[in-house]
């Protein structure tokens, strides 16, 4: 049997539409939840990363401690077009945000300077051990 | 109450800065914690991701590499869909969206739990 081959405009076609369909529904889930997308976007570029890894090509090999950088930027202006969206409609308290800026901004620096410093993996089983526990409570509550 | 609210937005920024889904910790401080409805609690966590993320996007842009063109590919297919996701969560009632919510939660608890397992397992072979 002919094998199935690839040319490389081929490739970069399916790259532009798996890259838009991810855009796509990290961009929804953002909207939908306001927040979220940054999550499935490190998941799945944490698969590529694995992928690269192995040996497999793929077009944006990138290497784990840029995978939330790449997530982030991707997130920040799809985030300000949600939040927007949320202020036209009225669910937007700004007043009562204003108190908790400055604690956003300094605390966003200090965990961006810690990220290269600290072993996070106990971090991270214990921050997906709290999501399950409350989410599951939030199924039953809601 | 304004100093917990004050405490508790910083550590939460902190952890997302270092990339720990701060979003849920956010709106579940909000909801469990402040009785805010679902709806309010995901609005005041969009506007407190973008400054956490911003300050902590400078340190990232001086010591990462950004994709940009695919960074840019991603968010104009992000921002239609972001705008239908808003007017999803805004036509829903709150209950619906609490529950929602909760569901991506456990998704993310047990991609978080089960996915840290098979990685570790596909390291050592």
């Amino acid at each position: 049997m002919q094998r199935l081959t690839t040319t490389p405009r081929h490739r970069a076609s399916a790259d532009v539409l798996f890259l838009a369909l991810l855009g796509s529904l990290a961009g929804f889930i953002n909207g939908l939840l306001g927040t979220g997308g940054g999550i499935l976007l490190v998941l799945l570029f944490s698969r590529s990363a694995e992928r690269a890894k192995h040996g497999k090509s793929i077009s944006f090999p990138m290497a784990r401690r840029d995978i939330y950088a790449n997530a982030l930027s991707v997130m920040l202006p799809i985030s300000v077009f949600s939040a927007t969206q949320y202020a036209r409609a009225g669910a937007l308290d700004l007043k009562a945000f204003s108190p908790m800026l400055l604690p956003s901004l300094l605390g966003g620096v200090l965990g961006g300077i810690l990220l290269d410093r600290l072993k996070l993996s106990w971090l991270r089983t214990l921050f997906s051990l709290l999501v399950l526990i409350s989410g599951a409570l939030m199924l039953v509550r809601g | 109450m304004i100093w917990i609210d004050v405490i508790a937005t910083f550590i939460v920024a902190t952890l997302a800065g270092m990339g720990i889904g701060s979003g849920g910790l956010m709106v579940l401080y909000l909801t469990f914690v402040r009785n805010a409805p679902q709806l309010a609690a995901q609005g005041f966590n969009l506007l407190f991701f973008l400054f956490a993320s911003a300050s902590s996007m400078i340190v990232h842009l001086l010591r990462r590499k950004i994709f940009w063109l695919a960074v840019l590919i991603m968010i104009l297919a992000g921002l239609p869909a972001a705008y239908l996701g808003t007017r999803c969560a805004l036509w829903l009632p709150d209950g619906w969206m609490t529950r929602l919510f909760g569901l991506f939660l456990v998704i993310v608890g047990l991609v978080g739990v089960f996915g840290k397992k098979r990685a570790e397992k596909s390291q050592k072979t």
